[in-house]
């Protein structure tokens, strides 16, 4: 089971909340129809109250938990649909932040980055590439383009100059990446991303779920190490404005989530073993006839939930309107 | 346009009003208190209260409004859009510009030739689909600024970031056609073309434009030499980028059409005179014509689902009504 808005589930918390109003409004409400509907009929008029307010609490409660699981989004099971798509494109997004200069890989993050990029580029000379670097901001420095020579070239200049505004805007590259893909062919569409995940503004998964929404796999090497390094500047490392070593870490975790968002893959290298993976994905990726012509598609279940909450709204309305025992 | 996957849940909307009536107006409705007495004169008991009565009125419909955005979510509303699908690639056009000082002769006035190529070009790039182009400008070195694309957009933002001696203030027009044909040469569209815009001179770079133009039907690349221009005296507008200084005078001769005729070798290459913004449009309006490849085109259907927009407003209205009429009116049940 996997839901596409878990951070959602958050509104649950408000069922206790709404479970204790309903209880006081029960209390205070017998007390009322104590007062207002007198001795002589307490018991019977009392014991419909108290089964009528159980039930309707309960249907109210249940249609408010309904409509959160079906918000959430969740699907379950799969069904095989016909795969329309043929081919490849790839966009490269770079994060040229000043965290990727950080030797905790060699050369650096970002050289590593590049030559796992150069690799890809070599390995599928028909596929159309696109690079993208950002930083503060996003920029497409190379459109979507068979020619490789001309991305080599690109790729040879990536540097943290290439981009604009301090900081690391994942969200805007990714987006960027998804603008760059944007032609009118039928060919399968992949982000490949090499970060280090720190990023700093933005919010990185609402733009994964957007690659999601447009069928886009989101695969990303994540580029340092957990321990982490310092970051270069001139012969010394980046301080900050207290004084204090900048220390610069791999955020697997962003990573992994944002990957997890689109059905791709995290890498936490780009060593051989995980570039000959993500190879063997893209090779699969660009030939559906290699997986029978057809792709199997997670099975949306919010009308279960959906329905879950209308019968309760539609049995709360026959609890308030039917009179039991002609008496309330 | 917006469809429905399952309809059939609209029909329930149906039912509403006949609910509305039972809750609220039947008189035979439950969960109410029959008092044993009445007023005088048959009298309601009924608030004064204008604004008690607004708020009941609004938190009812909240309860009907959430129900009816449910009913909604439920018949799988979603935003259905037609896109045009190409299945196989156009014609890759390699469009090589002139930046050299003398395009910057007024004869398109009030545009100078650099000018009246860039606006033509854009019109023709508008009018592509899925056909990849590029873009080679050259002065005194010639370079690839777009790769073959179909990323129009990023074409036409490169292009007006062009600026006239951005590349030096020589003209070195067999450099510009044999960087195009470098990148055409592995480019694995059906149909390989290149536009030249020029004035014609050539006075800069180690490869004759013959040279160039000479290599072009082996490689299977149509090539059209445009001639901008016209013969005679010209005034002239040319700003350096470096200085930024902007410096006025008269051309004359710097419209070589005869070196550019010469060029030409067809059915490869063909050359065109362009002395006007109306003839350079007609210009690219016949290569189109010639040159560009029958696309195989599908329509794809692309469903956008809406139903995540209606719960989220079912909730809040679910949540209100309960707020509203539990919290602030008090009700029993």
């Amino acid at each position: 089971m996997s839901f596409a808005r878990p951070e959602v589930f958050w509104a649950l918390l408000l069922l206790p909340l709404i479970a204790a109003v309903l209880l006081g409004v029960y209390r205070r409400g017998k007390n009322d129809l104590l007062r207002l509907g007198g001795a002589w009929r307490a018991s019977p008029l009392l014991s419909i109250y108290l089964l009528k307010s159980f039930f309707q609490s309960l249907f109210l409660l249940v249609a408010f938990f309904g409509l959160v699981v079906a918000w959430a989004g969740p699907a379950w099971g799969t069904r095989t649909v016909a795969e329309n798509q043929d081919g490849l494109d790839v966009a490269l997004v770079f994060d040229v932040s000043w965290s990727m200069t950080a030797t905790d890989v060699p050369p650096n993050r970002l050289g590593q980055g590049i030559e796992a990029a150069r690799f890809l580029v070599r390995t599928f000379p028909h596929t159309q590439f696109s690079l993208v670097a950002f930083k503060g901001q996003a920029r497409t420095l190379t459109p979507l383009t068979t020619d490789t020579d001309f991305l080599n070239n690109w790729l040879n200049e990536l540097s943290p100059s290439v981009a604009t505004g301090p900081g690391s805007d994942l969200e805007a590259g990714l987006r960027e990446g998804l603008r760059s893909l944007d032609t009118p062919t039928n060919h399968q569409k992949a982000v490949i991303l090499f970060s280090d995940g720190e990023a700093r503004g933005g919010d990185t998964v609402a733009a994964a779920r957007t690659l999601a929404a447009h069928g886009v796999s989101l695969f990303a090497f994540g580029l340092g190490t957990d321990a982490g390094s310092t970051i270069p500047e001139g012969k010394s490392a980046l301080v900050d404005d207290f004084g204090f070593t900048v220390i610069t870490r791999r955020n697997s975790g962003l990573l992994r989530a944002i990957t997890d968002e689109t059905g791709g893959v995290y890498y936490p290298s780009a060593n051989r073993e995980n570039l000959s993976d993500l190879q063997e994905r893209l090779v699969s990726l660009a030939n559906p006839a290699s997986r029978g012509g057809v792709k199997l598609e997670a099975v949306q279940q919010y009308p279960l939930f959906l329905n879950l909450a209308l019968l309760s709204l539609f049995a709360c309305l026959v609890i308030r309107i039917l009179p039991w025992r002609k008496l309330f | 346009m917006w469809t429905f996957s399952d309809p059939a849940y609209l029909l329930l909307l149906l039912t509403i009003p006949f609910l509305v009536f039972f809750r609220h107006f039947w008189k035979g409705r439950g969960s109410r208190l029959v008092l044993p007495l009445t007023l005088w004169e048959g009298q309601r008991f009924a608030t004064k209260n204008p604004y008690l009565s607004f708020l009941n009125f609004l938190s009812a419909s909240f309860f009907w409004l959430s129900l009816t955005l449910i009913l909604f979510a439920l018949a799988g509303p979603s935003l259905t859009r037609q896109k045009k699908i190409f299945l196989n690639s156009g014609t890759d056009v390699m469009i090589v510009l002139d930046e050299s000082p003398s395009m910057g002769a007024r004869d398109f006035p009030p545009q100078s030739r650099f000018e009246a190529a860039k606006v033509v070009i854009e019109r023709f790039i508008k009018s592509l689909q899925n056909d990849p182009v590029g873009l080679v400008t050259f002065g005194q070195d010639a370079v690839l600024n777009v790769p073959l694309t179909t990323d129009y957009r990023f074409f036409q933002t490169d292009l007006r970031k062009r600026k006239l001696m951005e590349l030096g203030d020589g003209t070195a027009l067999g450099m510009g056609i044999a960087v195009a044909a470098e990148h055409l040469r592995t480019a694995n569209g059906q149909n390989k073309v290149m536009i030249v815009l020029t004035d014609g001179d050539n006075n800069a770079g180690e490869i004759q434009p013959g040279t160039a133009v000479g290599l072009l039907p082996s490689l299977g690349i149509h090539y059209y030499l445009v001639g901008i221009g016209t013969p005679g005296k010209v005034p002239l507008e040319v700003t350096d980028p470096t200085s930024g200084l902007t410096y006025f005078g008269t051309l004359e001769g710097g419209f070589h059409e005869n070196y550019l005729k010469s060029l030409a070798n067809p059915p490869y290459g063909v050359y065109f005179s362009a002395n006007s913004s109306g003839s350079l449009d007609s210009i690219f309006q016949s290569i189109d014509s010639r040159e560009m490849v029958a696309h195989r085109v599908k329509l794809q259907v692309l469903n956008v689902p809406l139903y995540q927009d209606f719960v989220p407003l079912a909730l809040g209205f679910l949540t209100l009504f309960l707020l509203v009429r539990k919290v602030f009116l008090k009700e029993l049940l």
